[in-house]
């Protein structure tokens, strides 16, 4: 009993316990933050970093240029028919220099068919993105001109509706990120105007990109919806951006086959998209299928497959399905199963061959599925085929009744001749968008990495900074420990205070930071206004990675979790050796200490 | 009567003799019967703490032993003799040792919450404020329940101390120069509650002391003298 009460006297007695708690309060404050920014970056940054891609893309065996295939309405259809694939989509890509104003640039084209497009990717989103967007630019500048300056009846007339119009074709998102005041003045038109944002909002998103805009299209011309950043020029004196807008032509210049030859091919634009990633934005536009074949040449062509699925955990089914290849489990149950038999047939040499093949092939699967090695295929069909014909002799071979589970094997072996069937063939190859980005996604979590080795010893850094407090604490109660073993302490006792203390500090700390910290990620772009108000000085840049606002865990339940225990943990463990130092101290030299 | 605390050839060195070390103590023995006033008294170095100490269970003899009612005391684990100081013995020091961060009230009821469980404290603890009380009041300090260590007079300190070694209701009182930080008249009044407890409860009590005086005060104690960690 006195342990809990001498600890927590001793803990609010001293001032140093009471920075030592502040510091335990920082230091968690501080890592939920970084957390929680890492975090919520994080899945922006895959958002992004996946772009335009789609759940799986099916492509063609071949090197670069060669790599096309046709046929692919067949291929769709067999795509369409597996398990867990809800929707596929045709790409046709190619590279162009691309004329837009007096500039030049290389780009890539895609050529889509819209319909299937909006079902197997997130065009129709990014579409959307990019008329909200301007929209809310639009809306903002308006409702600005109208907040500032003296107007006119009809100025301001004027402008009140150009706000009211830009709202509509805004999102609620968006709407939430106006300054205060804008967002309110808005909100008043509206209602005074009686237009019901919310269900213009709902509109909004079921707009669907289109390659008609308006406007009349010469029959050589080819629409074509541009990433944002593609359609801007530069910027004017003003800082204003200057920008192709839709209507507006561009030309594509495209090389054939010996470098002598080229194709001109002129578009106008009907759309434009905005994924969040630059690269993309700046470098890619979309065009009907048929009109990128035929500046392609390759009428029937197409570059790839890219397929949406109805859960991404699929991934891997999918794939295998399309390979015609079984998992390393299947083939690890027929393996087990044939193994008997081949060793009874007297065939070990065989069985030792398969069975290193297998080994070879359960290492390197998730790795070579990931890459497309071609030797997946190559082997698990050779081992497949050993099996069967195996399985094809046990009549003969007289040993039909003596193995076990035969019966599962032969089931299993006709899901996998029919799903060898079904498949695509070895023509292909498959990836997932995390393959395509495998670098840049690598390059992702190494940084991760890093970073919680720094924070690491950030935490072990305080961890010392409480031993040394305790360490004081210890010295300076000397005589109290004397004296607390003179009426009854043991060592076990004196211990337990020390060691009471520093959990003390780490729980209050651990407390103290948590609130702090969830408090500051809740509050954080509003704490970085404030900054950026009185020092005007942005802490995050938002355009650096087209970001609204600081990006945090939305679901942080865990990390607080493992942070705040860890920061107890620690505290605990930096009482150790003071607490050891304590009760080991001899009552008698202690009581003699002045 | 029978023989309550026995101490026997206690020997302490303080380092190797052989190489230069310090006996204190040349083997002593002291045996003192139930309800008995001891004073042991000697010049300040000739062994008369370290012997309280020893027989305190605070240090430990190079040689001979210590018996309380029968038991060899030396032979206890850390635990044990930590269970003994707490119920068994009450310590007051020369200097009060009194824990500086705690109140007066407080400080005399720490020994009783040592070896109490958290869950038994909540059953125990109205009794033993309430006896924390009552000595305080004994020693006349009703009026200091709340005040700090630093907020009370050298003999006020004394006094707490000296609740505090009585909370436990110990059989045995250790006093190391209980007056010897205390002019002569607060001394002497502390000396006087020391007596007045001893003939009241009865509780046997040895104290340490280089004051001539208080020795002839004490009609009726044993008077033991040492020189240079010998009894002469």
């Amino acid at each position: 009993m006195y342990r809990l009460f001498v600890a927590l006297r001793y803990l609010r007695s001293k001032k140093l316990n009471l920075i030592a708690i502040l510091g335990v309060a920082i230091g968690v404050m501080a890592l939920l933050v970084v957390l929680s920014v890492m975090t919520g970056f994080d899945q922006e940054l895959r958002l992004r970093i996946r772009g335009t891609l789609s759940d799986l893309i099916v492509e063609k065996w071949g090197t670069e240029g060669s790599d096309t295939f046709s046929g692919y309405e067949e291929d769709i259809r067999k795509l369409t028919a597996l398990e867990h694939v809800r929707a596929c989509a045709p790409h046709l890509e190619g590279l162009a220099l691309i004329a837009i104003g007096k500039t030049y640039r290389w780009g890539q084209f895609i050529g889509i068919d819209l319909e299937a497009e909006v079902k197997a990717t997130n065009f129709a989103g990014y579409y959307r993105a990019w008329r909200s967007g301007e929209a809310a630019e639009a809306c903002r500048a308006a409702l600005q001109c109208l907040a500032g300056a003296q107007l006119g009846a009809r100025e301001r007339a004027e402008l009140v509706a150009e706000a009211l119009h830009a709202a509509e074709h805004m999102s609620a998102a968006e709407l939430e990120k106006l300054p205060k005041r804008s967002r309110q003045l808005l909100l008043a038109l509206a209602r005074d105007a009686g237009i019901d944002l919310a269900a213009a909002w709902r509109r909004q998103s079921q707009v669907m990109p289109r390659w008609e805009a308006g406007f009349e299209l010469k029959a050589s011309h080819a629409p074509v919806i541009v990433g944002r950043d593609l359609a801007v020029l530069g910027v004017d004196p003003d800082g204003h951006e200057v920008q192709r807008e839709v209507g507006e032509q561009i030309v594509l210049l495209t090389l054939r086959g010996p470098f002598e030859q080229h194709d001109l091919k002129f578009c106008r634009i009907v759309g434009k998209f905005k994924s969040g990633m630059y690269e993309y934005d700046y470098r890619t536009l979309y065009m009907p299928l048929e009109q990128a074949q035929d500046l392609m040449r390759k009428p029937g062509h197409v570059s790839s497959i890219n397929i949406r699925l109805d859960d991404y955990a699929h991934a891997d089914a999918v794939r295998r399905a399309i390979l015609g290849i079984p998992s390393s489990a299947e083939l690890r149950v027929l393996h087990g199963i044939l193994k008997v038999v081949l060793d009874r047939a007297g065939r070990p040499g065989l069985c030792l061959e398969l069975e290193g093949r297998l080994e070879e092939l359960e290492a390197n699967y998730s790795q070579w599925l990931a890459t497309n090695n071609p030797k997946l295929p190559f082997i698990s069909r050779e081992l497949c085929a050993a099996y069967f014909e195996v399985m094809d002799r046990l009549p003969a071979l007289g040993l039909e009744g003596a193995v076990r589970g035969l019966e599962q094997a032969r089931r299993l072996r006709r899901v996998l001749e029919e799903r060898q069937a079904r498949s695509l063939g070895d023509r292909y190859r498959v990836s997932t968008w995390e393959d395509k980005r495998r670098n840049i996604l690598r390059a992702v979590a190494v940084e991760r990495r890093v970073m919680a080795v720094i924070l690491f010893f950030m935490v072990l850094l305080a961890g010392f900074i409480i031993l040394a407090i305790l360490y004081t604490t210890v010295v300076e109660k000397t005589r109290d420990i004397g004296i607390l073993k003179s009426i009854g302490g043991t060592v076990g006792g004196i211990m337990s205070i020390f060691l009471l203390n520093g959990l003390l500090i780490g729980l209050f700390g651990a407390i103290l930071g948590t609130i702090g910290g969830t408090l500051l990620c809740k509050y954080l772009n509003d704490v970085e206004d404030v900054i950026y108000k009185l020092t005007r000085w942005r802490v995050f840049p938002r355009d650096v990675y087209s970001l609204d606002a600081i990006p945090v865990d939305k679901d942080p339940f865990w990390s607080i979790v493992l942070i705040a225990l860890t920061a107890i943990l620690v505290s605990f463990l930096a009482a150790v050796y003071p607490a050891y130092k304590a009760a080991r101290m001899h009552p008698v030299e202690a009581l003699r200490y002045e | 009567m029978s023989e309550f605390l026995s101490a026997r050839d206690i020997v302490k060195d303080y380092g190797d003799v052989r190489r230069g070390g310090l006996r204190v103590l040349h083997g002593v023995s002291l045996h003192a019967r139930q309800g008995e006033f001891v004073i042991i008294v000697g010049a300040s170095g000739a062994g008369k703490s370290t012997l309280l100490h020893i027989l305190g269970l605070l240090d430990a003899p190079t040689a001979g032993s210590v018996w309380l009612e029968g038991r060899d005391l030396g032979a206890l684990d850390q635990r044990q003799q930590a269970r003994i100081r707490a119920r068994e013995f009450g310590f007051v020091f020369q200097f009060f040792h009194l824990l500086p961060d705690f109140t007066a009230l407080e400080n005399v009821i720490l020994p009783a919450m040592t070896d109490t469980g958290l869950i038994s404290w909540r059953r125990r603890r109205a009794e033993v404020v309430a006896r924390g009380r009552e000595l305080l009041a004994r020693v006349g300090l009703a009026d200091r329940l709340e005040h700090r260590p630093a907020e009370l007079s050298g003999g006020e300190r004394q006094r707490v101390a000296i609740a505090r070694a009585l909370i436990n209701r110990p059989r045995l009182l250790l006093l190391d120069e209980p007056t010897g930080n205390l002019d002569t008249r607060t001394g002497d009044s502390v000396f006087e509650l020391i007596w007045e407890l001893n003939q009241k409860e009865g509780q046997t009590t040895i104290m340490v002391t280089h004051n001539e005086a208080l020795v002839r005060r004490a009609t009726g104690a044993r008077i033991l003298r040492i020189r240079d960690g010998r009894f002469v």
